[in-house]
């Protein structure tokens, strides 16, 4: 018997069996994107069942951490919303993967870049916030200010552009998704003419939520200040949508025995936006981390090793691309490690696998190493971000990152894994910089000193008596990042507390503690005593000392292998300068520090810092500013100046 | 042969365009005379353009009534480059022309020149259309950025008005009517020797035919038609969403059958988009309203952009002294990349044949008209400015400090670091064509600016040595700048 809507609605039953909220939400859709759906060789492993984190959903869908709104403003139409929780939708897993469908293409935005959540909150080990929102408020008494009000949600427009374009607006807080004809001169596998949506490719929604999850973390990563910054941007969206392909294992399977194993050779997992590169033109994927396709002969070469690139790449996509193909190195020698004892069984001891395709218990052994590097690879990568600074990044930094990060989780490197990330940037030129030697012990950055703790003593223990009332786990995201806002202003105050003792601001002088933490909270500073000229450039508070921003402040607690659990409280501490440069124009120059303080011991960690003093880097930085990166494209230095500063990412993601 | 032969460049003064005669002297004969472009930005005051052309006609007419003009070189289908053949076309009839000049790419039935007039009359005259209608609703940055690019085309009312020729075109129109049979198509590679006018020779570094589009980021092979098409397809998508504004069953790009759409007043009063998108006043910041005038000045800039690197590129040799006169015309990028590994086969002084490469004519250049009135994106660096080693550089910028600004509030003009670049190679020997301001005047924001107040780029003793360097190098005319060489024939 079905139930029909005319049936009158009965009292509600009282059921003495609570239903335990299910895990998960299983939705239907594609692996890659619509294309491989087309082709008989893909289209087996295309549809794909995602399972991402059960939440109640309105419809939209909108959810604790996205809402989808779907407003088209080129077509003047808004199509209705996608009822998740629907049990005619609950009951099919989704609606079913359809081009022609703009439920399904809401239904898919929310599935794929829940999923990248889900996988960098692992990841970090605490709940992902979005950028907040810059607000300006007057006080009571007149005073303007500017305030910052949480975000809840990221914002979806699967159709909100008529062009080939796609981009992440810190603005907006908001993904916007376009669509496209496919070119009706060259469009590969696609249909000439017809429809692409962006929105249908996993590597792409996964991309742009990676941008806007990192703009989350540290936002003012969008802020160029040396040739780095955007590459990293880029690189680190791409390298989280590469390995989040190794998620699929009817896929991994699929191409681990297409490939018999070796995964340098083409194959789906390691390229980026099939359909995307088809249907503008490409002959292939808009991007690879392992090959090309050769414009002379037209036939799929593996990349070249090429360690001039990164001086001579400045564009941010072709600069990031060095990373992840670095990354992506890193991963296949992890992953050969893994597996050779497994070729080696199954070659007789001769490593050379026999002709012919694998056996498929073999394959799913391989399969299952794969994902699991891959796992760590992605899981290390996103780490890293943690162990970073919210300022002028570089891939030196990155690397110095991911490396202690790794180290802090699985002080065991069995596999060798750390050695492989070195070894990966350091064939390609790239070298973290003021490090002795390229060992991992000293790419690690250096665990804080005991004699220096007496700098942080009278700062760390009142923080973490008053951190330890909250509760350390807050369930509701607003709430914990509500509570972290007010923990941010105590930090601040004990700080100024600190200061005001003039013991204390003795021995940090005589400590250098600026030395160790890039910081100079007071006059009383050896730099300043040598050049008084250099305090004009600092904001003064109304006792004459430098202004500072705790700009960021977080628990997360690590899970590694083998359970190890790491509880850490992540500060961020952050001063800038104004500093006229020589072409008369100001510029802003920011220092700081990453204190990663183990809330087992209590003790500060880490003390990673870009000082605010150092002038080597100042002058860097004011050259990269007013001189910018030699020859960029008109693209780069015309959006450098007209666009950049509202929608950074809309210019670098137009594809023609 | 000897001699000398005397080479005088005069910048004329109209206002932000380009206008330049060249008289090319030897003793004893004759002059030989040549316009490089003659045009004014969209809806400046055009009296200053005409008294330019009439003082072309008085400085090359000798003892008859007629100018008369020995080649006119019509750099690239811009406004502020040609318009002055449409403005002050009656004068223009008064001028014997020789020669005219232009790119490979205006050449009639060249497909590649085809796709990109018909993608410029096209998509400009709907750009501008977009501009009327929608101007109040848009976001003053978009606004000012259509509205600037636009005006490099023609002025917007004109180019909305008229969609079966831009006045770019027209002008270009003229110009190959005016000669016969045709205009000379250059071609880069192309070395031109002209009987009239020993000892010099012109050498065509641009535009491109590989790498007419940004070649740094289009690498791959797409052939330039290709593109230029693809280009022009994606673009239709977007006009006919603007033609069709709130009808998709006759848009040909709507993405969906029309039943799965709400209109947009259906959509104001369904639940769902009145709580989360058109309802409360705290959701404005989030509305994505402004998309399509973001997309329309990003068509506007591509179009502007593939127009600049058609400019017609001549490296002027003063074959003797080898000395190099460079004038870009507006080219760009993908153009400046190209012009390095060019080779041309030239005797050399025993007669030999000798190639010549693109670098080397760089190395000697003497003369640099900056591209693009000295904006940020005409003048490479690296692989450009730098390449420039000759201790005798001289550069004049066709510009108006006022105008540009006025129009791009968010850009300095000159670009600083350029013009900080330029003061150091030429050792001071630039001037701008701005009647008020031939050095920058102390950087003021206008206002509504997004440029931060700053304090004068130009220390003082740099104005200093500026106007000493300027005193020394030019001759200094109320419609005009005169800079003369003289070398060995």
């Amino acid at each position: 018997m079905t139930m029909s809507p005319e049936e009158p609605e009965r009292a509600p039953q009282r059921w003495r069996l609570r239903i335990p909220r299910p895990p998960h939400r299983y939705l239907r859709g594609y692996a890659f994107d619509p294309s491989l759906s087309a082709q008989v060789d893909t289209v087996e492993i295309n549809e794909v069942m995602f399972k991402v984190p059960w939440e109640r959903l309105e419809p939209g869908p909108v959810g604790e951490y996205l809402e989808v709104v779907d407003v088209d403003p080129a077509s003047r139409r808004c199509y209705e919303p996608v009822a998740l929780d629907d049990p005619l939708v609950l009951a099919q897993d989704g609606l079913p993967p359809s081009e022609g469908s703009p439920q399904f293409h809401q239904q898919y935005v929310y599935t794929v870049a829940m999923t990248t959540i889900h996988n960098f909150e692992r990841a970090l080990g605490r709940r992902a916030t979005w950028r907040p929102r810059f607000v300006r408020a007057v006080t009571s008494d007149g005073y303007t200010y500017t305030r910052e009000e949480p975000v809840a949600r990221l914002r979806i427009y699967p159709h909100a552009l008529r062009s080939s374009n796609a981009y992440y607006s810190p603005e907006k807080v908001a993904l916007l998704f376009g669509y496209f004809p496919a070119s009706s001169l060259n469009a590969g596998t696609q249909l000439p003419g017809g429809t692409i949506f962006s929105c249908l490719s996993h590597d792409i929604i996964t991309h742009e939520t990676a941008h806007a999850l990192l703009d989350g973390v540290h936002r003012r990563l969008i802020e160029p200040t040396n040739p780095d910054v955007r590459a990293f941007h880029e690189a680190f969206a791409d390298i989280v949508a590469l390995m989040q392909h190794f998620t699929f294992p009817e896929v991994l399977r699929h191409q681990i025995a297409r490939t018999r194993g070796d995964l340098a050779q083409q194959n789906l997992l390691g390229e980026l936006a099939q359909q995307f590169g088809q249907a503008t033109g490409r002959n292939g994927a808009l991007r690879s981390a392992i090959g090309y396709r050769n414009p002379q002969t037209g036939a799929w070469e593996p990349l070249p090793l090429d360690p001039g690139a990164y001086q001579r790449e400045f564009t941010p996509h072709k600069r990031g691309a060095i990373l992840v193909a670095a990354v992506f190195d890193a991963f296949l020698t992890i992953y050969r490690r893994r597996v050779e004892d497994l070729i080696r069984i199954a070659s007789d001891g001769t490593g050379v696998l026999r002709g012919g395709a694998l056996h498929p218990d073999l394959t799913n052994r391989l399969a299952d190493e794969a994902a699991r590097a891959a796992q760590h690879v992605l899981n290390a990568c996103i780490r890293a971000i943690d162990y970073m600074l919210p300022i002028d990044t570089t891939f030196g930094d990155f690397l110095r990152a991911l490396i202690t990060a790794d180290f802090d989780l699985v002080p065991e490197d069995s596999f060798e894994y750390r050695v492989a990330f070195v070894e990966a940037f350091r064939r390609r030129g790239i070298y973290p910089q003021g490090v002795r030697s390229l060992s991992v012990e000293s790419v690690r950055w250096p665990i804080v000193d005991p004699a220096a703790f007496r700098i942080f003593e009278p700062i760390i223990d009142p923080l973490l008596k008053s951190f330890a009332h909250e509760a350390s786990y807050q369930t509701d995201r607003m709430e914990a990042a509500r509570k972290t806002e007010v923990t941010r202003g105590q930090l601040h105050n004990f700080i100024k507390e600190a200061l005001s003792d003039p013991k204390y601001r003795a021995l940090i002088r005589d400590l250098d503690a600026s030395e160790l933490t890039g910081l100079a909270l007071t006059r009383e500073n050896r730099a300043f005593e040598a050049r008084p000229e250099l305090l004009e450039e600092f904001n003064l508070d109304k006792s004459g000392n430098p202004r500072f921003e705790v700009h960021a402040l977080w628990p997360a607690q690590r899970i590694g292998p083998g359970a190890t659990i790491l509880n850490q409280l992540v500060i961020q501490i952050t001063q800038q300068r104004r500093h006229l440069a020589a072409a008369g124009r100001a510029i802003r120059f920011r220092g700081g520090c990453t204190f990663i303080i183990d809330l087992g011991q209590g003790r500060v960690r880490y003390a990673i810092a870009k000082s605010i003093l150092d002038e080597t880097r100042l002058a860097r930085q004011v050259d990269y500013v007013l001189n910018g990166p030699p020859d960029l494209t008109l693209h780069e230095t015309y959006a450098g100046e007209l666009n950049a500063a509202i929608e950074p990412f809309a210019l670098l993601h137009r594809d023609l | 042969m000897s001699g000398q032969l005397n080479v005088r460049i005069r910048m004329y003064r109209q206002g932000l365009g380009d206008c330049f005669l060249l008289t090319f002297t030897r003793t004893g004969e004759p002059p030989f005379t040549m316009v490089i472009d003659c045009g004014l930005f969209a809806g400046s005051r055009e009296e200053p353009l005409r008294d330019a052309v009439r003082n072309i006609i008085a400085a090359t007419r000798g003892r008859g009534r007629r100018g008369k003009v020995d080649v006119v070189v019509a750099t690239h289908e811009h406004g502020d480059h040609l318009s002055g053949f449409n403005v002050a076309r009656d004068e223009w009839d008064r001028i014997d022309i020789g020669e005219v000049w232009m790119a490979w790419t205006e050449q009639p039935g060249h497909p590649v020149g085809e796709v990109l007039r018909e993608q410029q009359l096209r998509s400009a005259s709907k750009l501008a259309r977009f501009l009327k209608r929608s101007g109040d609703t848009l976001s003053p940055t978009t606004r000012e950025a259509l509205e600037g690019l636009l005006g490099f085309v023609d002025d917007p009312d004109a180019l909305a008005a008229d969609d079966t020729e831009t006045g770019p075109q027209r002008a270009m129109r003229y110009l190959r009517d005016r000669v016969a049979p045709t205009p000379r198509y250059c071609k880069p590679g192309d070395l031109i020797e002209l009987p009239g006018l020993p000892g010099v020779r012109f050498y065509v570094l641009g535009p491109p035919q590989n790498s007419l589009l940004y070649a740094a980021e289009r690498d791959d092979g797409a052939d330039t038609v290709y593109a230029l098409r693809r280009r022009a397809e994606l673009a239709e998508s977007f006009f006919a969403a603007l033609e069709h504004a709130g009808d998709p069953g006759a848009d040909p790009y709507a993405p969906f059958e029309e039943a799965y759409g709400l209109r947009e007043e259906e959509a104001r009063t369904f639940d769902f988009f009145a709580r989360h998108y058109y309802g409360p006043p705290e959701q404005a910041w989030r509305r994505i309203d402004d998309v399509m005038g973001d997309i329309a000045s990003a068509l506007a800039l591509d179009l502007d952009n593939a127009t600049n690197n058609t400019s017609l590129v001549l490296a002027i040799e003063l074959v003797a002294s080898g000395k190099v006169l460079l004038f870009p015309g507006d080219a760009q990028v993908g153009s400046w990349l190209s012009w390095g590994d060019l080779s041309f086969t030239v005797p050399g002084p025993d007669g030999t044949p000798r190639p010549t490469r693109g670098d080397e004519l760089l190395a000697r250049t003497v003369f640099y008209k900056v591209g693009h009135h000295g904006s940020v994106n005409a003048t490479l660096r690296a692989r450009g400015l730098e390449k420039m080693r000759s201790p005798d550089l001289v550069a004049m910028i066709p510009l108006n400090i006022a105008r540009a600004s006025g129009i791009w509030k968010c850009q300095t003009w000159p670009h600083q670091p350029l013009f900080k670049a330029l003061i150091e190679r030429t050792r001071g020997r630039l001037i701008i064509s701005d009647r008020e301001h031939p050095i920058p005047p102390p950087l003021a924001p206008a206002p509504g600016s997004c440029l931060e107040q700053t304090p004068d780029a130009l220390l003082d003793d740099e104005r200093e040595l500026l106007a000493e360097a300027q005193a020394a190098t030019f001759t200094v005319g109320e419609g005009f700048i005169d800079y003369t060489l003289t070398v060995p024939l």
